[in-house]
């Protein structure tokens, strides 16, 4: 609990009272008021402290989301309280030092749960920790705030923000990448046919063969059959390249994992790859969050096929695309 | 600043026009525009985009502001205060009309409790316990819907109605619960109320002409409000004899020559005398060092404490005949005395009073000169006017007691009582004797003294205290700062000095018929007397009742406690019953249980995750069997609470 900024000049204005109090004679009038300014200010704080007193409350697992966008998560509040009613409640997260309004002014019924949707600030790309999650009023006069903890989640990872990947295709602005078109597209036709696995959507059954061979029968897709993206970034790059490269691969991940692609990465210290039967994409969007810039010393990425759509450009291909264009 | 909040804002800078109106510190005509600009506030303040509109008020604040340094330069700095205040009032005016929807309206909120506070020290009457009990509550309501106004640090939120309505409840609530809460405060608070203040004698100075009290000389051309005090100064017990043989009039110094300006004491604290009729008074004899008599049966005899009252003065009444002191003392040669060395604060001395069927000293007509003279110079030139229209009402052959009669009746049927200051007063004797405005007791006595001098009747001009406040129970006289009086003592020869008090009493003018408003209002006055002339004494009646009250509520419970205990069991069942009566639908014991229980083991309920959920999430997390059994068990009665 805390003095806000009116309360900060209340204090300064009961002090100067009671100096002047003390100044003056004894007069029955003026320890009146006195008496009914230090009255507010104990009741306050007692009053203020009884708004906030059980409130309890998490919030939701967030998924990684990509940078600049705001997702929403649900804040879930409990009261413990026998008030009848919590009034004018605000939550706010503190991320990277400082500190975001979640939502204002909000009533908990006590002993009620209630669930608040709330939005999450837009943050860069990275693994931001989350140094607090809380709950405070001001209320009833405004001159204090008080806060309770809230359970949070420990980190909020964000990705890079995802390239335009069809303007990427269409103005075939990314060499390389038209190779991935098959992959990319959302209209994809069966390949064939294979027995259920669990984890299959009932869409992708296939009904007819089912009732045939009196067994479960899934469409097999020929993203399923299709070996993916294949990516090779190199590190080293300078900051805003591979910032653009961050960006492209965020899109291809993303579309990767629409249309049940395989994505594998391959850098310096990473190589992996992230789909069906391997790592969860989630995995990828964390590296993608957290990782930096390396020294120009550093090694070069691993040797990696011909097909492989490397990010960013050398300086010497740069150069060779340049010479071609002319 | 929304319009909800700048409505709240409004009604309170209104209450402080109130407050300052009540003050008298300046008439309503002046009051009237300031009373509009606020109500107008909601609509002249969007104009404060137009840098004209912004220039205009601070032109007019300067301006204000200029006048009131003026005022202080030709009044004295004695006024500032009472200046102070309607500066005050006027910044409030002018922020009420110039906050921005990115101010916070703080600096008003402060003003106003700070004008509220000042104005207690001008005007304790009735009206302002009115004003100030609606001031609390808009104060406390106007701070709540702020608070819940604010988003960020601003406060611009609009209040939804229901929002409102909450606010407003709750508001009203809390102002109720601080009012009471002060007043247990303020009975039960221990603290001195004969405390001095620690800058008192630099104020002293600068406000005496503005304090109402006693003092050495009465200055006639007052016209500052007059700040009121209600200190304890004198504590008169009777020790023998009844109450109505001690006088009302505590004389502490006397008046002969009217000047310019007003009244000088006759005797300078040096205890000079400067008038020749100084052998009107029956002179002293010294018995001791500290006892000092005159001639005259002993009646009645007071044990007197005096505590601030004046450095040097000493009060008794004219009848005082023995006077015993423990600290040094000399008499003056007009009857009064005066300390002359003193160990403590509080001065203590007994005085006894003669017989009222005894003679009093008769002294010689030579002395009587300075008590009959008027000198030109210090008459107001209306005096003739008033002289001749009271001659009018004088018969020819009317003893000197009638002509003193037909005057104290001329001046309370055709002047009235006010403060200095106070709408209605005039500024000077010369005012209120054209008839321009009524006066307090000193305008009243000095009128008197002029008219009777005129009709050559001997008399003086007395100054002191009015004592009546008596503590029957105890028989104690109590005398407070706002007892101080002025009256008129007129020599009769053979008989001495008969006391005339010409000042009307509120009981002095017209009799109201007691209707049940006028009888309520008595009451309420009645009560805030009480509050303002709240003491050591009633404060150790108010605790010693209560101490009372609770001893006999313990015997009573020690005698009776089936009685207590059924009551307690009642009250107990009655509120079980208010509570069941509270709209929560959804509010279960089992909902409440299951709540406690998460709390008990310190686990939350994630975002839709149902009670069953967390439960297999909590077995998954290896809980203590002990624990699991407490929340399975929870969740099967809040299951069955919900979908049984």
């Amino acid at each position: 609990m805390r003095p806000t900024r009116f309360g900060s000049k209340a204090v300064v204005f009961y002090a100067t009272l009671v100096g002047a109090f003390y100044a003056v004679p004894y007069l029955n009038l003026f320890f009146l008021l006195l008496a009914f300014a230090s009255v507010l200010g104990l009741l306050n704080l007692y009053w203020t402290w009884r708004n906030i007193r059980g409130v309890r409350g998490s919030m939701s697992e967030i998924a990684p989301y990509s940078a600049d966008s705001r997702p929403t998560a649900q804040l879930c509040l409990s009261s413990t309280s026998t008030l009848r009613c919590h009034h004018h409640l605000h939550a706010a997260i503190c991320i990277d030092g400082k500190e975001t309004r979640l939502a204002e002014h909000f009533n908990l019924d006590g002993n009620q749960i209630q669930h608040i949707q709330v939005q999450l600030p837009a943050l860069p790309r990275g693994i931001h920790p989350v140094e607090g999650l809380r709950v405070g009023t001001i209320y009833p006069f405004g001159t204090l705030v008080t806060w309770r903890e809230l359970a949070a989640p420990g980190h909020l990872i964000v990705y890079p923000k995802p390239a335009d990947l069809r303007q990427c295709l269409k103005t075939n602005r990314v060499a390389g990448l038209s190779a991935f078109g098959g992959v990319l597209s959302e209209d994809q036709g069966p390949a064939g046919l294979r027995e259920y696995r669990e984890g299959d959507e009932l869409r992708s059954v296939h009904w007819k063969a089912t009732a045939r061979r009196q067994e479960l029968v899934a469409k097999e897709l020929e993203s399923d059959s299709n070996p993916g993206v294949e990516v090779r970034l190199d590190l080293r790059a300078e900051t805003e390249d591979l910032e653009q490269a961050l960006s492209l691969i965020t899109a291809l991940a993303l579309e990767c994992r629409t249309n049940k692609a395989l994505l594998t990465l391959h850098t310096q210290n990473h190589s992996a790859t992230y789909g069906r039967d391997h790592r969860p994409f989630d995995q990828l969007f964390l590296y993608l969050a957290g990782t930096g810039r390396l020294p120009e010393d550093s090694d070069a990425p691993p040797v990696v096929s011909p097909s492989a759509l490397c990010r960013p450009l050398t300086r010497n291909t740069k150069k060779q695309r340049a010479e071609a264009l002319v | 600043m929304t319009s909800q909040l700048r409505l709240c804002m409004m009604i309170l800078v209104v209450l402080n026009l109130v407050f300052v109106q009540i003050t008298g510190a300046a008439s309503l005509r002046w009051m009237l525009p300031w009373f509009a600009l606020a109500v107008l506030a909601p609509v002249l303040s969007p104009l404060q985009k137009y840098w004209s509109y912004r220039l205009a008020w601070n032109i007019g604040l300067l301006a204000i502001f200029g006048l009131l340094l003026k005022d202080i330069r030709e009044a004295g700095l004695q006024y500032m205060l009472e200046d102070g205040l309607i500066l005050a009032a006027f910044c409030q005016v002018h922020v009420l009309n110039n906050l921005a929807k990115q101010n916070r309206p703080d600096l008003l909120f402060f003003n106003s409790f700070l004008i509220a506070l000042v104005t207690g020290f001008f005007c304790q009457n009735l009206a302002y316990s009115i004003v100030f009990g609606i001031y609390a509550v808009t104060l406390v309501i106007a701070i709540c819907i702020s608070s819940a106004s604010t988003v960020g640090t601003l406060p611009h939120r609009h209040l939804t109605a229901r929002e409102l309505w909450l606010v407003l409840g709750r508001g009203f609530k809390m102002a109720f619960i601080a009012i009471f809460l002060t007043g247990l405060v303020f009975a039960f608070w221990p603290r001195d109320f004969e405390r001095e203040g620690l800058v008192e004698n630099k104020i002293a100075q600068t406000s005496a002409a503005s304090q109402l009290g006693f003092t050495d000389q009465i200055r006639l051309d007052n016209k500052g409000i007059t700040a009121k005090t209600n200190r304890v100064v004198i504590r008169a017990k009777l020790l023998r004899g009844s109450r109505t043989q001690v006088s009302e009039y505590w004389r502490g110094a006397t008046f002969t020559n009217l000047r310019k300006h007003g009244w000088w004491a006759d005797t300078n604290p040096q205890g000079n005398v400067y008038t020749s009729s100084r052998r009107l008074d029956e002179p002293w004899k010294r018995l001791s060092a500290s006892e000092f008599s005159r001639a005259g049966r002993l009646g009645a005899s007071v044990a007197v404490e005096l505590s601030g009252a004046h450095p040097q003065a000493l009060f008794a009444p004219l009848a005082a005949n023995r006077m015993q002191f423990e600290c040094g003392a000399w008499p003056l040669l007009d009857g009064v005395f005066r300390i002359t060395s003193r160990n403590t604060d509080k001065i203590r001395y007994t005085v006894d009073l003669r017989l009222a069927d005894d003679q009093p000293h008769v002294a010689k007509a030579k002395y009587l000169r300075d008590l009959q003279t008027l000198r030109p110079s210090a008459l107001p030139p209306e005096t003739a006017a008033l002289h001749d229209a009271v001659s009018r009402e004088v018969p020819p052959a009317a003893s000197p007691v009638q002509v003193a009669g037909i005057i104290q009746r001329y001046l309370v049927e055709h002047r009235s009582y006010f403060l200095p200051g106070e709408s209605g007063a005039a500024d000077s004797l010369r005012g209120f004797i054209a008839g321009e405005g009524g006066g307090h007791c000193e305008f009243f006595a000095s009128t008197m003294v002029i008219l009777l001098r005129k009709f050559g009747i001997p008399c003086r001009m007395v100054s002191g205290y009015h004592a009546h406040e008596w503590n029957h129970a105890e028989n104690e006289l109590t005398i407070r700062s706002n007892h101080a009086h002025a009256w008129v003592e007129m020599w009769r020869p053979g008989i001495g000095w008969l006391t005339l008090d010409p000042t009307p009493t509120s009981a002095g003018f017209a009799e109201p018929s007691a209707t049940m408003f006028s009888e309520m209002g008595e009451s309420l006055r009645e009560l805030w007397a009480k509050v303002t002339t709240f003491d050591a004494s009633d404060r150790s009646s108010v605790v010693g009742w209560t101490k009372t009250q609770l001893f006999d509520l313990g015997n009573s419970i020690l005698e009776n406690p089936v009685w207590f205990l059924s009551s307690l069991a009642a009250l107990f069942v009655l509120r079980r019953l208010m509570r069941r009566q509270r709209p929560s639908p959804r509010q279960t014991p089992a909902v409440t249980n299951y709540l406690r229980t998460l709390r008990q083991l310190d686990l939350t309920l994630r975002p839709g995750e149902t009670p069953r959920q967390l439960l297999t999430r909590a077995s998954r997390n290896d809980l203590p069997e002990a624990d699991q059994r407490l929340l399975t068990h929870a969740t099967a009665n809040h299951e069955q609470d919900r979908y049984s």
